[in-house]
This record gives C-alpha cells, structure tokens and sequence, in this order.
C-alpha cells in the first residue's frame, strides 16, 4: 500500500530563441499544408487522362472535404460583394483589383451593374509561424517505410 | 484578482480519458443564488496539431509520441509556454503515431487501471523498438494532466491553476491502486487541491447542471443506470434516488467492471467488413491502407448514424499511395445494412438478459497486454452487470423485477458512440425487453447533450455542489470496518496475543466524510515491516467508531492483511497514536494514525463493493 513512488519531473529547459519568420515562404508554407492535409500537389501534378470519370470522381470527392477543411482552418474567404449573382450590384469602389467590370464598360466606370462573380477575398489568413530552420521549399517530405 | 491562494476563485474539472481528455470550469462565487445556472465553461486546449502548429481544441487527445531525432524538424514541437519540450502530447501525437507506432503511449489510463502488470514501471510504448525509453503509465497521465495544467496557466495567468480547487474524473470501477496512481500522477504533475470524482457521477451531474427541474424528472425509490461507452472502454453504473432529511439524495450503489470495449471495436469491425468485400473483388490492401479505411469507416459511420440520415450507404475512399493519388484510389461503399448488421449481431444483439458474456481465452500462453474483452457484445456484459453484479449489491434500495435482475427505471447515456440515436434505440430496445419479461414498465431515458464533455463538465459542477450548490451523489459505506488491534499480554508459549478489533468506519459512512477515533490511544509499530490486520461486517450496524470489540469470533470477516513499514527515521519504536477515519469521494479509506508530536501516518484500502 505505499504507493508513492515520485519520478524526478524534468527540469524546464531554457526557450530557443523565437523562429525567424519569412513571409516569402507563405505561399509554398500554404501549398505544403494542401499537400498534406489532402495530398492536392499529387493530384495537380498526376496524370489523370488515362483514368475515367467514375475513378477520378471518387478520388476528388474526397480530396474536395480535405482540401476545403484545411482552407477553411487557415484562410477566412468571403465574397467580394455578397450579392446574389444575375441581380444588379453596387461596386464597392473603383479599385480594379477590387471589381472588374466586363461586356459593355462606358468610358467611365459606372456605379454599378449584373453581378456575374462574387469574388473571393481572404478576410483572415492564420498560418501557424515556420521554425526558423524549416525549408518551406519542402512541400512534402519523401517517405520511406520499414518493413 | 488579488484573491488570497488559499480561496479557490474557480473549480476545474477535469476528464483524464482513455482516449480524450477535457477541461471545464466554473467560477465560486460566495454570493451566488443557488438556483442561478452553474455557467460551466470549457477551456480550449492548445496543442500541437501540426509540427509547427498550435491550435486550442476542446478535446485533447489522450495521447503520447516520443520523438526520435528524426520525427520532427527541430524547434517544431515546441509549445507556447516551453519551447524546449521534447514530447508530444494530443492531436499530433495521434496523428503521427498512426504512421509509426512504435513511439506512440495510447490509451494509458487502461494500463493504470491493469492490475496484471506493474503500473509503475516503464512500459510504454508497449511494443516499441528497442532504442526507445519507455515511461510508466504514470508518467504517461502526469504528462496529459501537466499539459492541461499548462494550458490554464496560458489561458487564466491571473488565477494559477495550482490555487484552484481541482476535480478529477475516474471510472467508477478503478481499483484502490488506480485510483491512488491517478492522484500521484496528478500531484507530480504540480496538481495542488485534488478531488477524484467517478466519471458516470460526473456524467449525471452534468445532466443535472442542464436540468435544474431534474427533481421533479426523477422520484424517490429510482434506480438510474449509466451506460458510458468511450472509444476503447465501457462502464455501467447504478445510481439510487433515495431520501435523506426530507429532501431528495442520490447513492451510487453498483459499479460493473472496466470492459475495454468500445467505438474503436465497432469502427474496426466496419473497416473489417469494408475490407472483406474489398477482398472478394478481389483487392488486397495493406496495413496502412488499413489504417486510412478505418478512419474513413469512422467518418462514414458518423455520416449515416447522424439523426435525420436516410442514405443507404456512404463512400469510402482509400486514396492511392506513394504520389500518384487517382491511380490507386479503391473505392468502396459502407451500407447502413452493414452497420445494423455489425451492430445487431456483433456489439448490440437483442440477448435475453439470463445471457452471459463469453469468458475469458484460457489459451495457455498469452500474448501479454491489455486485458480486452472476450466477448464484443455490450449487451451481454450489461446483463450479466444487472443480473450478477447489481443484483449482489446489499444495498436495499436497489429495485428488482420478480427474477432478481436490477431494474433501472431510467438510462443515462454518456460517451462519443451513444450520440448516436441508432445506437442508444438499440441498448434501449434491448432493456425494454428485458424489464417487459419482469412484467415493468420501459426505461425512461434522460436526455443529456454535449456527451464528449459532459464528464469534465459534471465534475466542475460537482465542485460547485460541495460549496452547497446542486446535489451530491452520496456512496455510503454498505459495512462497518475494524482494525486489528494486539492485546496488551503477558506472552505465553504457544497461545499468540489475542486479538481486538476497534471500530473505524461505522456503518453506512458517506464519502467525502471524516470521523475522529475518539478516547484512547494506541501503539502503531513504525519504522520497522508490521502486519495490520482489517476486519469487516455487513451485519453489526450499530458500532461505533472506537469501540472495541473482543472475541468477535466467526462474527467478523477478516480482509486480507497488509504489511507496511511506516516510516520513522533511523529508529524503530511503537509510538503512542490516536486514529482518524476519511472515506474519500472514491470510496478509499484512509486510516490516519497522528503522534502527539504532529508525525501522522497514512494506511489505506478500498472500501467499494468488490464486484463479482
């Protein structure tokens, strides 16, 4: 019945220092997290010509829910104009990266027209720091198995 | 926030679980109205979810990974409060334990309630590699405790968790020793103010806290079974309603053993079937693959079980491997035939309840490990829980149909696997059949919510309840228990002393309560191995603590002895003592001997029903 037994618990170890962060790597950082939250670099980078319909559907199916999960966990995305598309909408500005217009334009942008795309913007963008000696050029690492 | 430490400002309750741990709180508050709702909260567990990568989740996954040099790019399991951890704790470690299991701790907290095994000796990883240093199962739960302590102390730097009254949830069937390693395992990892509570108790707390009416839902003379079925473990227990001072109280009177059994066994049994038609068109797939269809059968199941679903059946995909992804995709398709029929002949038959579990292997040579159930049916184990273990209870408040079978007049449901209604329609279904062949009428179910958090949940609403808020389950001692005691002789060759046995828990003691041996004094043997004897009896209700019984005779039944060496220094000597009795809230009492000079020791043993 004497149960106490006290394992030494382990000293703290000092911090190192805080990573070093490129904000060029953001885009590759972002690829990786595709690739390995829904393997979405295998399937660009595949040949699918030779596969029909009915195989290549199974495998987008669930690439699609993993794909979209992992934006969703990192990317806040939300339209542009959250308008119905076909209706009229008002322009939010004359930025040209904001809106485009399209078909008829006058020579002056108007205040508005037929909404055909909502756009997409990212409202917030939450990717997790990389440690400093991490090589973001690294977009999945290769695997090898022990058998 | 300048409160003094030893005023708990909040209560923490926490869930240890086999497979998923959780944390919830609640703030005391001396003035609040007591019918006021408890206003429990959940606290987000920031983990690693990927190397590099901290998120809070509500759960933390009970799970351990011991990198080697090559598992990680260094500096990416650090942790905001220590960037120098060299483990893995929660959502990566699961992650990453699937694709090398020889470094992943699981499901720690069976091996700490496996009484086959030393539970304090490095273990696990069970079948690591050689290279690996494994760690106990106390280790393995002082760390899952220490990260959420850790995480407090991120998220409420102002309160320290250590100056917060803590509770934390058991199963109800641990064995004394699993009960005191939990408590060693919380303390080492800097647990300060420890409560441990049974979890199907905090499980109906937590039904209470969102039912402040439930005394009109539930009547004097009730019996309440709590079906808890987990990812890899399954507990029933009943609860009596009964009366105590006028006023409605609830008593914890039996407890079924620890069935490792659970949502894991019917997501692998689904992949099995998955794979088995896989097998008979004639495509093989490997173990890994294995692993992807079982989580993929996990997904689908959930998919199909949700209320209101009607498909027939949901894909699942095994997407190919290596780098080419289309090329390899096997495609299959989980029916909910195949679901029913898993669950119907397999984990839930419709068994009448005379039907016992089948036993245990008794190969010769055993693999060793974890003791899993012989028999996958929960139904079967439930029976033979409310047939033979209930049924044995003393406890008279327990209600029986005509057979002798305990029979609960309402089902409380807790665990991941009974959210979904298919499955709790066929515990149900299967209750309600036995209880009509005793002539009564159904189960009534209590409808709880949130069911992966409603164990922390109850057990920081349980913390509320000891200030005098809400409702405590009381577990009273169905025994009185004595110590042996040597009489003071003249020796004689041939005759030993003779023996006296003094009364340290009357009958009928509620947990969570102490009493004072009081009067005289008596010698305890220190700081050399003693025996101490204990005895007990069902039937001699009315003594009292301190009273000294002689030739008891066959009157008592002896348990069996223990021989401890109390600490004392160099010396060994017989010091003058005086005894107090606790009963804890888990049904451990403790014996402490205190020397007038403020030296105290501590013997203990479990005071539970031992279940058949």
């Amino acid at each position: 019945m004497n149960l106490a037994r006290r394992g030494a618990a382990p000293a703290a170890k000092p911090a190192p220092a805080p990573p070093a962060v490129r904000t060029s790597d953001g885009a590759l950082q972002l690829l990786g997290i595709l690739q390995r939250d829904s393997r979405l670099v295998d399937f660009l980078m595949e040949d699918i010509a030779g596969y029909s319909d009915d195989q290549v559907g199974a495998a987008v199916r669930e690439l699609h829910d993993q794909c979209r999960d992992a934006l969703a966990r990192y990317l806040k995305l939300e339209p542009v104009i959250d308008g119905v598309e076909g209706t009229y909408a008002k322009a939010p500005g004359k930025d040209p990266a904001l809106v485009k217009f399209i078909g008829n334009v006058p020579a002056q942008p108007p205040a508005g027209g037929t909404l055909r795309h909502k756009g997409w913007r990212a409202s917030q963008v939450d990717l997790p720091a990389l440690a400093a000696k991490q090589d973001a050029a690294i977009i999945a690492p290769a695997e090898i198995e022990i058998e | 926030m300048s409160k003094p430490t030893s005023e708990a400002r909040y209560v923490i309750g926490i869930d240890l679980g086999t497979t998923n741990s959780a944390l919830a709180f609640a703030e005391r508050r001396a003035d609040a109205d007591p019918f006021a709702p408890a206003n429990v909260q959940l606290l987000p567990i920031p983990q690693l979810t990927n190397p590099g990568e901290v998120r809070g989740e509500s759960l933390l996954p009970s799970f351990l990974y011991l990198p080697g040099a090559g598992d990680f790019p260094a500096g990416t399991i650090a942790l905001p409060w220590d960037g120098g951890r060299e483990w893995v704790v929660g959502r990566l470690a699961q992650k990453r334990g699937v694709e090398n299991a020889g470094r992943l701790v699981s499901s720690a907290k069976s091996w700490l309630s496996h009484s086959g095994v030393d539970r304090t000796s490095a273990l696990l990883p069970f079948r690591a590699p050689d290279g690996v240093e494994k760690i106990s199962p106390v280790e393995a739960s002082r760390r899952y405790l220490e990260h959420l302590r850790e995480a407090w102390d991120a998220a409420l730097p102002d309160a320290p968790f250590s100056a917060q009254r803590v509770l934390v949830t058991v199963p109800a069937s641990f064995d004394a020793v699993a009960r005191e390693l939990t408590l060693e395992a919380a303390r080492q990892a800097g647990y300060r103010d420890i409560t441990l509570l049974e979890e199907p108790q905090a499980a109906f707390y937590a039904w209470v806290e969102r039912h402040p009416g439930w005394r009109e839902r539930v009547q004097l003379g009730d019996l309440i079974l709590v079906v808890d079925i987990g990812g890899g473990t399954t507990d029933f227990t009943l609860i009596a309603v009964t009366e105590q001072g006028g006023e409605l109280s609830l008593n914890r009177v039996a407890v079924g053993d620890h069935i490792l059994l659970g949502g894991d066994n019917i997501d692998l049994a689904l992949a099995g079937v998955v794979a088995q038609r896989l097998a008979a068109k004639g495509t093989r797939i490997d173990a890994r693959q294995h692993q992807q269809l079982w989580a993929n059968c996990r997904v689908a199941k959930e998919h199909l079980l949700e209320p209101g679903s009607t498909a027939a059946g949901h894909p699942v995909t095994i997407l190919g491997k290596g780098s080419g992804l289309v090329g390899g995709t096997i495609k299959a398709t989980l029916e909910r035939a195949d679901i029913e029929r898993v669950l119907t002949e397999g984990f839930l038959p419709e068994v009448a309840s005379g039907e016992m579990p089948a036993g245990q292997r008794r190969v010769g040579v055993q693999e060793l490990g974890l003791p899993y159930a012989a028999d996958p049916a929960i139904t079967r184990h439930l029976a033979r829980f409310l047939r033979q273990q209930a049924a044995g209870a003393e406890h008279g408040t327990v209600r029986r149909g005509p057979s002798g079978l305990a029979a609960p007049t309402h089902i409380l449901f807790n665990g991941g696997v009974l959210q979904a209604p298919l499955v709790r329609a066929r515990i149900l279904a299967t209750l309600d059949a036995w209880l009509a062949a005793e002539g009564l009428p159904p189960v009534k179910p209590l409808e709880g919510e949130d069911l992966m958090h409603a164990v922390s949940r109850g057990a920081a609403y349980y913390g509320l309840a000891r200030d005098g808020r809400g409702v405590r389950i009381r577990g009273g001692v169905p025994r009185t228990y004595y110590i042996g005691v040597e009489s003071a002789m003249p020796s004689i060759p041939g005759f030993p002393a003779p023996l006296k046995a003094l009364t340290v828990v009357p009958f009928g003691m509620e947990e969570g309560t102490e009493v004072r041996i009081p009067g005289r004094e008596f010698g305890l043997v220190v700081g050399q191995p003693a025996e101490f004897r204990f005895f007990t009896s069902a039937d001699r209700k009315n003594d009292r603590p301190g009273d000294l019984i002689e030739d008891f005779g066959g009157e008592l039944a002896e348990l069996s002895p223990m021989e401890v060496a109390f600490e004392a220094g160099e010396t060994s000597e017989v010091v003058p003592v005086s005894f107090e009795g606790v009963v804890t809230e888990t049904g451990v009492l403790q014996l402490w001997a205190a020397a007038r000079d403020g030296r105290r020791w501590k013997l203990e043993f479990n005071v539970r029903e031992k279940v058949a």
